[in-house]
Formats: structure tokens, sequence, C-alpha cells
């Protein structure tokens, strides 16, 4: 039934998306990634394509590694103490896991908002913004950034709830108002690739919908890998989706073909609701 | 509703109720004792506290003694104590809170500050004796009772501003990674912000007890009769703790007195660092009740 419902939303979807993705340009791709917490295999053998100027949804059951490969993809992974990591990330071409590339600022091109918002408790509401900005020295702390915080507010559906309180704490902020703040500091940075786990999870769905209406509306700029648990997110919103199962990519490709006919039966199962 | 289930709930009350009398006394109790305490040393020495007591040097006689040498003295010892020891114990704090490999040698030396901050001060005070007094040769400077009193107070600091540095969360530091930052950005302009209140309290506390402690910085040297103010770090000294021993050891009931009205000195300045460290603590408490 939910698998019907799906497969309606996708192909209204379809029409506004348009472009098959085989007309579009990879600008990551994974080859035989695999990744681990001391000795536990999180993720397998993974090969994926992501193009540019295009929305990923990576979907799958708790636990199956979605948020470890977005940390994979950025750098963030090795950060954990015990992880390893072997294969390697293509990013415009270049192995992002070369020792010639510096994981800094690797994380400067590719950000990433987190499942849980995480504003910096120390700064206002203004300075979280410009954060990201600061910390890479695009600009220092005396330049004239209101327009910066304005845009950034503005793209991520929160300015008019808080241009009146910019240089309040950003703790005053309830959860959902958080995360709005997390994904405009990660805007502000203009990053090339938009990596966003689970990022509606703490919004309720007024601010759910803002959220994809923006992503729709950043598609022409940004590359965007959304980890989502909402189906119906995931076919609303992105033009490829990814599922994973237990460390192990099942299979990948356009989002209709995806929810209308997947190739591999655990997908059919999990998508007709068989797990979660 | 049945009566067998109502027997139970009725007795769970009788012993809430004990409880909570029990736990009202102890806490009761204590500060019916401290009360008692205070307003004694209040009754006793808020008559000789004027200016005059405040800005007079030690006298033989006791309506003229005066405690300016010792607020000095103890204002100096404070200041070089915390030049010393705070930018050390924050400095290690963050080695071994953000840096250090946590190996075995990592959880001797943790191990090992957990047991200084629980060593007698008086100990702390033979060491300052056989290292900075004699084998330093500083004599009875308040740079040797400085030095003794920051690796008194060192273990302290650690430990609060460990505890500071790690209550930040690890989201926020993969946030601040996540946009580009460097390990050293991270610390500096994320990590140690956010800590910096509950270090402050942590040094403030610190700060009290070294204004309190006594039995250090009389195996140091310091003096109590003095009759010129403390200018160099290398000078003799007094400090307000050491003074009012003097005094109470005294025969005479008007130093007992004076030893009053220096206490009242003594115990108005902790509590305000105390109450400090405590409304730091509670506006960041409030804020960050959402975390
Ligand atoms: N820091 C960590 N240390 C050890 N194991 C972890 C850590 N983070 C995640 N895992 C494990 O990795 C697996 C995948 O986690 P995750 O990538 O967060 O899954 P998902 O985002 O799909 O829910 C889970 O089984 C989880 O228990
Ligand atoms: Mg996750």
């Amino acid at each position: 039934m939910q698998f019907q419902f799906l497969s309606a939303i996708v192909s209204t979807n379809n029409e506004t998306i348009g472009n098959p993705m085989s007309d579009r340009q990879v600008i990551l791709r994974t080859e035989s990634l695999s990744a681990s917490f001391e000795n536990k295999k999180i993720l397998n053998d993974i090969n994926l394509e992501i193009s540019k100027r295009n929305i990923m949804a990576i979907i799958g059951p708790s636990g199956c590694g979605k948020s470890t490969l977005l940390r994979c993809i950025n750098r963030m992974h090795e950060l954990i103490y015990g992880s390893t990591l072997s294969g390697r990330i293509y990013f415009e071409n270049k192995n992002i896991y070369d020792k010639s590339v510096d994981p800094i600022l690797l994380r400067r091109r590719i950000g990433l908002v987190f499942q849980k918002p995480n504003p910096f408790p120390s700064m206002s509401i203004k300075d979280n913004v410009l954060s990201g900005l600061w910390l890479t020295q695009k600009i220092n702390k005396k330049t004239d950034s209101d327009h910066l915080v304005e845009n950034a507010l503005q793209q991520a559906v929160l300015w008019d709830e808080v241009k009146d309180r910019l240089d309040d704490s950003s703790l005053s902020l309830s959860g959902g108002q958080q995360q709005r703040l997390c994904i405009a500091r990660a805007l502000a940075s203009k990053p090339d690739v938009l990596l966003l786990d689970e990022p509606c999870s703490s919004l309720d769905p007024i601010a759910t919908q803002r959220i994809e209406s923006l992503l729709l509306s950043l598609k022409n700029t940004y590359t965007i890998v959304i980890v989502t648990h909402n189906m119906r997110q995931a076919a609303r919103i992105s033009n490829t989706t990814a599922f994973l199962l237990s460390g192990r990519l099942i299979e990948y490709g356009e989002t209709t073909h995806i929810f209308t006919s997947p190739q591999e039966t655990q997908t059919e199962d999990y998508l007709s609701g068989h797990f979660d | 509703m049945p009566r067998y289930k109502r027997q139970p709930i009725a007795r769970h009350r009788i012993v809430d109720k004990l409880f909570f009398i029990v736990c009202l006394s102890a806490m009761i109790i204590p500060m019916l004792l401290l009360i008692i305490l205070l307003g004694d040393v209040l009754i006793t020495g808020i008559e000789r506290l004027n200016l005059n007591f405040l800005t007079s040097f030690p006298s033989r006689k006791p309506q003229n003694a005066g405690i300016l040498p010792a607020i000095l003295g103890s204002s100096y010892l404070v200041l070089l104590t915390g030049i010393i020891a705070l930018p050390l114990g924050i400095s290690a704090a963050i080695y071994m809170e953000e840096y250090s490999k946590k190996n075995r040698l990592y959880y001797i030396i943790e191990i090992t500050i957990a047991n200084l901050a629980s060593v007698p001060s008086i100990i702390y005070g033979m060491l300052g004796l056989t290292i900075f007094v004699r084998a330093l040769g500083l004599e009875r400077s308040i740079l040797a009772g400085a030095l003794t009193m920051s690796l008194l107070i060192l273990p302290i600091i650690i430990i609060t501003s460990r505890e500071a540095l790690h209550a930040v969360p690890r989201t926020i530091r993969d946030g601040c990674y996540a946009l580009g930052a460097t390990r050293w950005q991270m610390i500096w302009q994320i990590v140690l912000p956010t800590a910096f209140p509950n270090i402050l309290t942590g040094a403030i506390l610190a700060i009290a007890r070294a204004i309190g402690e006594t039995a250090p910085l009389i195996i140091v040297g310091a003096v109590s009769y003095i009759t010129f103010l403390p200018i160099s770090p290398f000078s003799e000294f007094t400090a307000l703790p050491i003074q009012i021993l003097n005094w109470i050891s005294r025969p005479q009931p008007e130093f007992a007195v004076n030893a009053s009205a220096a206490i009242i000195v003594l115990l108005t300045t902790m509590l305000l660092l105390n109450a400090i460290s405590i409304f730091i603590r509670y506006r960041v408490n409030k804020q960050r009740n959402n975390w």
C-alpha cells in the first residue's frame, strides 16, 4: 500500500525533476569503500556514484551505516577513535584518501549537517551563521556581514523567526530552529557538496516542508546527499536514491526506478514496509 | 480500589516523610552550627571592623593593630599564585583532554593528579620549604609562598578544567570539524569559549582555597609581625590567616577581638568569591538548559 503510494509521489515528482541521471557529471564516486569501528565492519564494499547538482537520498533501516557513509565522504570517519577505512572515494576525480589531500580543506568543500542539532553554545545566533566563514578565514570578525547572515537564514527559513534576536544565544532556540541554524551555518560557507544526515528528524511538518523546498531550490547550485528515514521525503525531493542494508549498498539509481520498479527484492521489501 | 493495594502506599508515605525529616535535619544542623559560629565571630569582631583596622600595621597594642600588611600580602600572594597556577593548570588540562593519547601513562598521570588533590596541605608546605625556600634560595619570600600555593591548587585547577573541557559534547566538536576547522581552531575558538564559564568557576574556587590556606604558609615561613608593606615578590610577607592565627594565640582577650574582625574580612572575601562562581554556574546552566 505504502509502496503504491510512494510510486504515486514519484511519478508526479518525476515530471518536475526531468533530466535522467546518465546526462549528469559524476562529482563523487566511491570505489570498494569499506569502513569499520574496532574490527566491526560497518560499510562493506560500497560502489556508489553521485552526480553533480543533484539530490541523492540514502535510505535504509537504522544502523545500516548511512551516517557512517556520510562521514566517510567528508573524512569525518577517521576522527573517531578505533575507526578504519579502506577503498577510495573520488571527488572530482581525485581520491580524497590520497596522502596529498588535506582533510581540513576537503571538509570546507563538503559540508555536513548532523542529525542532532549542534549549534555552538558559546556563540550568538548570528555568530553561529558566520562561524564557518571565520574558521576558514574567508571573512574576519570586522567584515560587514549582515547580508551574509540574512541570506543564509533566509535560505534556511529561519530569518523571520530570529531577525529580532540575532544576538541571543543559539541555545535559546528550539530544537527545530537549532537544526535550521545548523543548515544556515553550513550554507553560509558555500560548500560544493552538502551532506545532510536526517536533517528533518527534529522538525515539525511545516519546517520540514520548508527545508524540502529549500533543498529543491538549492539543487541547481549544490550537490546534495540526504539521509532520510522518511520514504515520502526521499520520493518527493530526490533524483537518485541509494538503498543501504547492513552496510551493503543493495542498489541505487533514479528515484523513479527505485520506487516503482526496484531490481532487488530487499529494496522492494523495505519500501513496502517489511523493515523498520 | 481494593484495600490491600492501599496499605503499602500509606507505608511508603510514612517512610517518605521520615526520610524527608532525616534529610532536612542533616541540612539544618550543620547550617545552625555555621550560623552560631559566624554569629559569634560577627558579634565579637564587628566593633573592631573599621577603616583604621583595615589600614593599620600590626602593633603590640591591640586597639592600634590592623591588617593592612596581611591584606596586601594575601592579595599579592593570590595574584602571583593565579599568574603561576592558572596558565599551567589550564594548559595541562587542555593537553590531557584534547591532545594526549589515552595510553597507560595517561591513566597513571590522571590517577596521580587525583591523588595529589587530596594530599594534606602541610605536605605541600614541606615540599615548598625544601624546593623553593631552601634549594632555590627564595627564602621566606612571597614568591616562595606563591609557588607553594600554586603546587597546592594546581591539581584542583587541572581536574576542574578537564571536567569543563570534557563536558563540551562530541557533537559540537564534530560540527566544528565539519566546517573545515583545524584542531587548533576547534580548541581555541569553540571548545575553550564553551568550557570557559566552568573553567572560571573552578579557578575561582581554587583561588578561594589559596586565600584560606594557612599550614603551608607557616611552613614556608610567612611572618606574622611585619612593619612594612611587601613590594617585591622577594620581600617577606604575612597573610590574613597567619595574622589571625597569631592574634588568637596571644593571651590578651583584645587580640581575640582583632582575630574575629580579621576572620570577618577573610570570610567575606571567600563567600564573595564562592557567590561569584555560583552565579556564573547558574547563568550558564540557565542558558544551556536545552542542551
Ligand atoms: N562511534 C562509533 N563507535 C562504534 N560503533 C559505531 C559508532 N558509530 C556508529 N557505530 C555503529 O555503526 C553502525 C552504523 O551506524 P550509523 O552509520 O550511525 O547507522 P545509521 O546512520 O544508518 O543509523 C551501527 O551498528 C552503530 O552501532
Ligand atoms: Mg544515522
